[in-house]
């Protein structure tokens, strides 16, 4: 994964893209987790939310880079 | 989650002081919410050394609210428009470098576009416009010298504001978060009881029609109530936007089968001050069951399921007591008048049974099955509000432009920037003028603040905790004043003013005669959109436009009569439910406008009601060719009418109907057509409804008696 | 419901726990590990100037034309420089004339020299029969006579002499004419070889300056020719970086341009960036800021990377000024 990516000559930062990819990939989790009820099943959904947004993009950012 | 409070009763003198001290801990943890993401906003823009942390911090305060939704809502629309905004501010730049002129030109019309955008859609799309129109502004106008630089500025202003909106949406999310998901519940729930409660009691006996008014503004209010905090809702919760699907059916059920209800109980009044005790006593008589079956306590927790057998019993019940009822009845007329209530009634209470399972379906802890149609709620929209919203704008900014250029005023940009800003965020306000002076003196003493904070603390101190120390309690007295209702525009000015003034920078400049300047040019800039305001008055809540939303809630009749029927209940109910509940908004309660707009809204949802009902069984039938021209002449005569209402076009939809009353009664399969036309000519013969003035100047009252 | 409610609240905590550790760990590996986007490909360049004045007669490159040592960039119109060594080479034919005609007047002031000699010989070995000639048969006149004869002779054998040892001087000095003379056509052949402008290295041609026409003025730069083999990166380093940064460090080099992989090792770094903050004022006074970030940021110090030429992926242009994104794997503590 390069770390720095053009985009119609605009400099990306790699990250950027794992963010926005992670951004998405939680939407999906989320729905699925609204869908089934799963956050029933934690304390605080939208700090699970938010740690489990963490979770993907740190290790999708730590494994790309 | 049960809401139910398991807390013992207090007295009632300890229960005011725990309110209050709520009330204050709310109030406080909004303070320390939006300070939070303030501070951390800023911190992380200079961390991250972009160029204007200032308007990273200041994103934070203008998404900054109560709930938890609504910051995410404000933030996701907040976002889109900064991202349209940006693009076409890089667009304009690019077709217009150094041609300020036709710069300013293009500039205002996208400004003017924008205010049109935010003027129709009125919800929170409006925003993404609002944004959108003064993004440009703020990434165009600065560039204007230097062409080159708009896609740093460009970058540079994205950056910040989504650096801004991500740490609100984090913080609002986390941190203590308000959710309106209990809110939404609450309402639903609300809604549910107070709807049952309401029918349940009804079923006792007439209700005076003034009672009916009421009832029927209170379900419209509830309808729009609902789905207003389901489009923010949806943001904050995952289950509750898996759920969405089912809320938006609930409510489309809910407005469904409250107009049906609503015509049932005039068409009772009407048989009995028509003097016809016989069928009107007949028709309570058969509603009966339905009172018992809905007659279970409803609390918190009880599922609505409960109410679903105990329809069907009632239904079975009603189908059959209605041939003897029937049979009670010697008058033809009664009979014809019985089973125009009895349709109307095994009618109501499918949509009750229906309206209960959506209910029952959205307290189920665990979803079934996805939704088979998808209900959306229309907005009832005005093209020409949205018009006039785009010249007034566009007109403005365009006399700014030039006042800037012919003044040669080297701080003007800013200047426009911030009336653009404000004509751009009050656009949409009903009063806007009053409220845009409110920020003006908030701004003021914001600006004031500022000075006093860089040049007395500010340079005191050293560091970013130091820096926080010296900001905060100017910030909070903003923060406190911005939740205050009375307060709420002065503080948001004073808080745009505070921190637009001090202008926080890595490393920081202290320039006496600049921050004047700016400051200056500030609230000119606040001063010129107030004064825009007030000399072009937004045509929310105008009377000119009350007038037109009047006219195009009467021009739903003609929806209802020509537009195609797929999926036309659905947006005839939310079309009228989101233009009543505008209009009402926007009159004052039980002024002379108020009533005879409510008067048309119950004429015009009954008959749309009944005659969408009327299309949907002609389009299953085989008619002669005669019978269609009849039936297409009778429902193309009362769109007329409703469309422009007088005495000549009254008289010829009555003859229509009358007519089409008897060409149908000749054939026995077009006699299931009869219930709906007789319910819109009782509707059009109503002495008491807002059609009364276009009636012939003899009303006769036995004109319903004759009625065929 | 109490167990159910402390399941919930461990499957948060135990779910922010690891948000935590994996969003430090990223952290750490975005913020300090050592790599920079910030990386540029530098090259030596040497400014190509003329040596000798002149109008340019021929270009013999081409803009970004590769070049080996030696080849012949342009020329400069050798016509004045021609003449110029013909007259060095007349010159030097006269100054060798010179000194021939200085060998031959040696010669004869030798001969001349010798001529006297033989005279004042011979007045001397008369002055000498005189003397000793019984003092009546010669008047002491004549003895006199004879003597100053004598010595006559012997001051111009002397004068002869001196005459030989100046044809001698005069034709030191014609020989040095003629080296000098040398030297002036070798300078004149320099010229002359120097209008023939040629690549001191291999490299590319770069900024051609200079058409058939112009006029070349000595010591002004009219190309820029590109070291071939001298290509390295400057990665600007954050300040907070550089402690895991040492000589000798593998970089993985990723160029933007069609992000092609290159290696090399860190070679230096540097030892000094100017203070922003701290330029100099009137007086030579320090002009300090007064006022401090309120947040520090670090600082960017150049790292020089050396560029492993040897393993350049076929095909890789590079061209200094690109950018390109380091990263360096520290070598394991020794």
């Amino acid at each position: 994964m390069p770390r720095e990516i053009a985009l119609g000559d605009a400099l990306v930062p790699g990250l950027l893209l794992v963010f926005i990819g992670s951004m998405l990939l939680l939407w999906g989790l989320d729905w699925l987790a609204g869908r089934y009820g799963l956050y029933r099943y934690v304390w605080h959904p939208s700090l699970v939310r938010i740690a489990a947004f963490i979770c993907v993009f740190g290790s999708l950012g730590l494994l790309l880079f | 989650m049960s809401m139910t409070d398991t807390g013992t009763p207090l007295p009632a003198s300890r229960r005011v002081v725990v309110d209050t001290l709520h009330e204050e801990a709310g109030t406080w943890l909004f303070v320390f919410k939006t300070l939070l993401a303030f501070y951390i906003t800023g911190w992380l823009a200079m961390r991250l050394s972009l160029p204007a942390p200032t308007s990273a911090m200041l994103t934070t305060i203008i998404v900054a609210s109560r709930q938890t939704g609504m910051v995410l809502a404000k933030s996701f629309y907040r976002a889109i428009g900064t991202l349209g905004g940006a693009l076409v501010a890089v667009l304009i730049v690019a077709a217009f470098p150094q041609e300020r002129e036709w710069f300013l030109v293009a500039m205002s019309l996208w400004l003017g576009i924008c205010a049109g955008g935010a003027t129709f859609f009125r919800n929170f799309k409006a925003y993404a416009f609002v944004l959108g129109g003064y993004t440009a502004a703020i990434v165009g106008l600065p560039v204007i010298d230097h062409p080159p630089a708009i896609f740093d500025s460009a970058v540079a202003r994205l950056s910040e504001v989504l650096l801004g909106l991500l740490v609100s949406g984090v913080v609002s999310d986390v941190v203590f978060p308000s959710k309106m998901r209990d809110v939404l519940r609450r309402t639903a729930r609300d809604q549910f009881a107070h709807f049952i409660t309401f029918v349940q009691g009804a079923t006792g006996g007439s209700i005076p029609r003034e009672q009916l008014e009421r009832a029927h503004l209170r379900f419209v209010r509830d309808a729009v109530a609902l789905e207003d905090l389901r489009s923010s809702v949806i943001f904050e919760d995952a289950e509750a936007r898996a759920r969405s699907g089912h809320m938006e059916l609930y409510n489309q059920r809910f407005m469904a089968s409250s107009t049906t209800f609503q015509s049932l109980h005039h068409l009772i009044n009407r048989l009995a001050r028509a003097g016809r005790k016989a069928s009107a006593q007949a028709l309570i008589q058969l509603y009966a069951p339905i009172g018992t079956a809905l007659a279970a306590p409803i609390e918190a927790g009880t599922a609505a399921k409960i109410f679903l057998p105990r329809l069907v019993q009632a239904r079975k019940a009603m189908q059959a007591n209605a041939p003897v009822l029937r049979e009670s009845m010697a008058d033809t007329t009664d009979r014809r008048d019985f089973d125009t209530g009895a349709a109307l009634q095994l009618r109501f209470i499918d949509e009750l049974y229906d309206f209960v399972d959506a209910a029952a379906a959205l307290q189920a802890p665990q979803l079934t099955g996805g939704v088979a149609e998808r209900m959306r709620f229309v907005r009832g929209n005005d093209v020409a509000g949205a018009l006039l919203a785009t010249t007034r704008t566009t007109v403005t900014m365009l006399l700014l432009g030039v006042f800037w250029i012919e003044s040669a005023w080297p701080v003007g940009s800013g200047a426009m920037l911030l009336a653009t800003v404000f004509a751009a965020l009050f656009a949409v306000t009903p009063n806007a003028a009053s409220v845009t002076s409110s920020v003006l003196l908030g701004y003021v003493l914001g600006v004031a603040m500022g000075f006093a904070c860089v040049f007395f603390v500010l340079t005191r101190m050293d560091g970013y905790g130091l820096l926080v120390a010296g900001t905060a309690p100017f910030m909070i007295v903003c923060v406190v004043m911005m939740i205050r209702p009375s307060l709420a525009s002065s503080g948001l000015g004073a808080a745009i003013g505070f921190v637009n003034v001090v202008g926080l920078q890595n490393p920081m400049v202290f320039d006496p005669v600049s921050l004047i300047n700016n400051g200056m040019a500030q609230i000119v800039g606040v001063g010129a959109a107030a004064v825009a305001f007030l000399l072009v008055p937004p045509a929310i809540g105008s009377i000119w436009l009350r007038r037109r939303q009047l006219e195009r809630l009467r021009r739903q009749v003609a929806l209802a009569a020509e537009a195609p029927l797929p999926g036309l209940r659905q947006r005839f109910e939310s079309v009228n439910h989101d233009l009543f509940s505008q209009v009402v908004a926007q009159t004052q309660q039980g002024s002379a406008d108020s009533r005879a707009l409510i008067a048309w809204a119950l004429a015009v949802h009954e008959t749309g009601r009944a005659m969408i009902e009327l299309r949907l069984a002609m389009s299953g039938l085989d008619m002669t060719i005669s019978t269609q021209r009849i039936m297409d002449d009778a429902v193309q005569a009362l769109a007329r009418f409703y469309e422009q209402p007088d005495a000549k076009r009254y008289l010829l939809a009555r003859d229509a109907v009358a007519t089409a009353i008897a060409a149908t009664s000749e054939a026995e399969h077009t006699c299931v057509l009869l219930d709906n036309l007789h319910l819109i000519r009782l509707a059009l013969l109503d002495g008491e409804s807002v059609l009364a003035a276009y009636m012939p100047q003899m009303p006769n009252p036995e004109e319903i008696a004759h009625a065929p | 419901m109490k167990l159910a409610s402390l399941a919930r609240l461990v499957v948060t905590v135990l779910v922010v726990l690891l948000a935590v550790l994996i969003g430090h760990a990223l952290w750490k590996h975005y913020m300090y590990s050592p790599w920079t986007r910030d990386g540029r490909v530098r090259a030596e360049v040497v400014r190509i100037a003329p040596d000798v004045a002149g109008l340019v007669s021929e270009v013999k490159v081409l803009d970004n034309q590769v070049v080996k040592k030696g080849d012949l960039l342009f020329v400069i119109d050798r016509a004045r420089y021609l003449n110029a060594v013909a007259q060095a080479e007349a010159n030097l034919a006269a100054a060798e004339a010179s000194a021939r005609a200085a060998g031959a007047s040696i010669n004869a002031a030798s001969a001349g020299a010798n001529q006297t000699k033989v005279n004042y010989d011979n007045y001397a070995a008369q002055s000498e029969r005189r003397q000793k000639l019984i003092n009546n048969v010669i008047s002491a006149e004549d003895r006199a006579n004879a003597q100053a004869a004598a010595n006559a002779a012997h001051a111009a054998w002397q004068q002869a002499q001196a005459s030989t040892r100046q044809a001698g001087a005069g034709q030191q000095q014609a020989l040095a004419a003629v080296t000098q003379a040398q030297v002036e056509l070798a300078a004149a052949q320099l010229n002359l070889d120097r209008t023939e402008v040629r690549a001191p290295v291999d490299g590319y041609v770069t900024n051609l300056d200079i058409r058939v026409g112009d006029y070349a003025s000595t010591g002004t730069p009219r190309l820029a020719l590109i070291d071939s083999h001298s290509y390295w990166i400057y990665g600007y380093f954050e300040e907070t970086k550089l402690p895991t940064v040492r000589v000798g460090d593998k970089v993985d080099i990723r160029l933007l341009a069609g992000g092609a992989r290159l290696t090399g090792t860190v070679e230096s770094i540097a030892r000094g960036i100017t203070d922003a903050d701290n330029p100099t004022g009137a007086d030579l006074l320090s002009d300090v800021n007064p006022t401090f970030n309120w947040v520090r940021l670090a600082q960017r110090v150049p790292v020089r990377v050396k560029i492993d030429a040897d393993h350049l992926p076929a095909g890789t242009v590079l061209a200094a000024g690109m950018t390109a994104t380091l990263i360096v794997h520290p070598a394991p503590a020794r």
